[in-house]
């Protein structure tokens, strides 16, 4: 069997094709950390993804047990050695959210185990079989963050405690997404630029709380409770979806918001459920009916974005691509059977790395200009002691 | 002749009023010269031939080309040539590279401080005899870092 | 002021500069394929138009009319609104060289828009006193505003859509602005 792992955003492989490999060693390193899933060699290795060929799927913890009330760096140094980023589907980096929540503060820690989308209950499974270690994970966060705990649940039944607060939800799409959560709990509705954490709110899903009381064990993040066409298992992340099911394509995600991906796509640290991929369906033109319009929970002009074509970025900044949540409920309302969602992610995506670019290439202006300053103050002063010491040269000689 | 004595007057006196607000509406070209310097991606590369952008905004106020910036590629030409639809173009085509980050081999790295005095954007932190590293999120992947450094340990690999 | 009122509807609605009378059609068609630039180029019309229908109604009656030199309205009144462009011109170049680069070539043009011209001579021509000029003047200026406007939201709505290769860019404009012409039409009954 050959495991795949893709190499996250700015990080990079510390392996070399041939090196063998325990399970629970370090394959990539950098903002978010890979480890081998497997025991195995390292077949091959180019920018994208690295392959591992599987000798061993025996698992065992790499990293030594940590005591749940030591300190906050300690904690946060586990979580980010872990490789543990947000597993209800976001994928960010958690010891990059718990360290911007711990710098800004907050005090409203929400455990999310919201399922809102059909197709998708690897987190009910998870709430019925790993009690203990999800207890284990929110007192750790409790812990870190010195919060009070928020359990949203749907349909599921969440571990919980008496002083914990539990919020039962109409488990609705997209009712989990985190803008969604902090309307219904806290009735603070998100400005386009905001996120939880200016509110002093954090939302953790439960899986991820999971996924740290394991790495305060000893565990990194190497496996996932996954819902395998309807099916809940615990899978290695690396394994590849293709010997899971039959098929040359699948879907990754729920029924509204998964992507169709191909045959050798393996399971990822965010994939929540597979299935095979659905029959594609012939698009229409679009009719301007405006169903997607009414149905965006973040009223979007959708049926404007979809018609944009791709790479007008300034038109779908405008329009507010990247306020997006990607829930998917635009594409099943289509009467004409476009593909909404893939056409609103792609804009979204343009348009995040339009912003991202110009924001980092504004710091890079204000980075040379503020060099510039700096030597020509240096040069100056260089220049002031040359000639004074010219003139002291003068006077005495 | 009245006539003639009229429209002139009315001619003098409409001069008059617009040299005077000419005096008071004198232009600083120093916002265009931002406006377009924020077109440009900053990666302080000076493979345009002027020593980084916002020099090269100068440069492009006056009337330089504006196809000789590698990093932004077509896309930046064609908003460069909607705010200067008076500047020519180099060539024809414009070679783009995908944007690379540098990375210092740290073990490699002897503490020269010589890149550390090349980069335009102070994205690598480090002292004289001590290790330097790069900081990837700052870093514009300008590779002006690569030629001084004398033990070739610095690289450019995907961000 | 019932009249007033019905004076600025007129020229705003009914007598439409652009889309009845059919005069100023160059930025129109030049400066709307973006909402700023449109809207921009309708300040700077709107700025030129009063200022222009003002300084043309004061020198007409005031030094024209008195000398017996009505036949040089013409002349008298492209100075006016020449001289009104440039210092138009000035003041866009000196706040937002931008702007002054996205306007372009229309900026200058304004001179010879008819809608500015055409203002200050029907104004004069139909004897009207100063208040109604200036009243005439902005319900034309804001008409042209209005149309632009109008013009350049459904111009980068059009970009959007999936046309016929033979109707993009200008033959879809010029369509969509006759049948916005055909509505304007509708006031006529006003």
């Amino acid at each position: 069997m050959i495991a795949r792992y893709l190499r996250p955003m700015q990080s990079r492989w510390c392996v070399e094709p041939g090196d063998v490999v325990r399970c629970g060693a370090l394959l990539g390193s950098g903002r978010v950390r890979t480890h081998a899933a497997f025991t195995g060699t390292v077949a091959s290795i180019d920018d994208e993804r690295l392959e591992l060929d599987v000798a061993g799927t025996e698992q065992i913890p790499s990293l030594d047990p940590l005591d749940v009330h030591s300190s906050r760096a300690t904690v946060l140094e586990r979580i980010e050695h872990a490789g543990i980023v947000g597993l209800g589907g976001g994928g960010f980096p958690t010891h990059l959210k718990l360290a911007e929540a711990l710098r800004r503060g907050v005090d409203k820690l929400v455990i999310n185990a919201v399922e809102c989308e059909p197709g998708v209950h690897c987190d009910a499974a998870l709430c019925e079989q790993f009690e203990p270690e999800i207890v284990q994970g929110i007192e750790a966060l409790q812990h870190l963050l010195d919060a009070e705990v928020h359990i949203t649940q749907g349909a599921a039944t969440c571990p919980s405690r008496q002083a914990w607060q539990t919020h039962t939800l109409n488990a609705d799409t997209p009712a989990g997404a985190e803008r969604q959560l902090c309307r219904s709990i806290f009735g603070i509705t998100l400005a386009a630029d905001e996120r939880p954490v200016h509110h002093g709110i954090v939302v953790v899903n439960v899986g991820t709380a999971h996924a740290i009381a394991r790495a305060l064990q000893g565990w990194p993040l190497i496996s996932r409770m996954v819902t395998v066409a309807g099916e809940n298992r615990w899978l290695a992340i690396g394994t590849p979806i293709s010997s899971l099911l039959e098929g040359s394509s699948f879907r990754v995600g729920g029924r509204l918001s998964g992507q169709t991906v191909g045959g050798d796509a393996p399971i990822g640290k965010t994939t929540n459920a597979v299935e095979p991929a659905p029959a594609s369906r012939n698009a229409q033109p679009c009719i301007n009916c405006a169903a997607c319009d009414v149905i965006c929970p973040e009223d979007l002009p959708v049926a404007q974005l979809a018609r944009l074509p791709r790479g007008n970025v300034e038109a779908a900044q405008r329009l507010a691509a990247d306020r997006c949540i990607e829930c998917g409920l635009c594409t099943p309302v289509c009467p004409s059977h476009i593909d909404v969602l893939t056409i609103l992610r792609q804009h979204r995506h343009d348009v995040r790395h339009a912003t991202t670019q110009r924001q980092a290439a504004a710091a890079a202006g204000n980075r040379f200009e503020a060099r510039e300053q700096r030597r020509a103050v240096q040069s100056a002063l260089r220049e002031a002691r040359r000639q004074e010491r010219l003139q002291r040269r003068q006077r005495n000689g | 002749m009245i006539d003639v004595g009229t429209i002139l007057g009315l001619v003098l006196l409409v001069c008059a009023l617009l040299a005077i607000a000419q005096r008071r509406l004198a232009a600083g070209d120093d916002a265009f010269v931002k406006a377009i310097a924020s077109e440009l991606p900053q990666t302080q590369c000076a493979q345009c031939g002027y020593p980084g952008c916002r020099p090269y905004a100068e440069a492009l106020v006056g009337g330089a080309a504006i196809d000789l910036c590698p990093p932004g590629g077509e896309a930046t030409v064609q908003k460069l040539a909607e705010l200067l639809p008076h500047n020519p173009r180099a060539s024809a085509g414009l070679a783009t590279s995908p944007a690379m980050v540098a990375r210092i081999d740290e073990a490699r790295c002897i503490g020269c401080y010589l890149c550390i005095e090349a980069c335009p954007v102070d994205a690598i932190v480090g002292a004289p005899k001590y290790m330097h590293t790069v900081l990837r999120d700052a870093c514009t992947g300008c590779e002006l870092c690569l030629p001084p450094c004398p033990v070739d340990c610095i690289v450019m690999e995907r961000p | 002021m019932a009249e007033l009122a019905a004076a600025l509807v007129g020229s705003l609605l009914v007598n439409n500069f652009v889309l009845a009378q059919f005069l100023g059609l160059c930025p129109f068609f030049g400066t709307t394929q973006r909402y700023d630039t449109a809207l921009a180029m309708g300040l700077a019309t709107t700025f030129v138009l009063c200022l222009a229908a003002t300084l043309c109604h004061m020198v007409y009656h005031l030094l024209l009319v008195p000398l017996g030199l009505e036949y040089l309205n013409i002349i008298a009144f492209i100075v006016i609104v020449a001289g009104a462009v440039q210092l138009t011109e000035m003041y866009v170049k000196a706040t937002s060289r931008v702007l002054y680069q996205l306007l372009g070539i229309y900026l200058p043009l304004i001179t010879t828009n008819c809608a500015v011209l055409g203002v200050a001579l029907l104004a004069t021509g139909k004897a009207l006193s100063f208040i109604e000029t200036l009243v005439f003047a902005a319900g034309a200026a804001g008409g042209f505003t209005l149309v632009m406007v109008m013009f350049s939201a459904m111009r980068e709505q059009l970009v959007t859509r999936d046309l016929p290769q033979a109707m993009r860019g200008t033959p879809i404009t010029l369509v969509s602005a006759g049948i916005l012409a055909l509505g304007v039409m509708g006031f006529q009954g006003l």
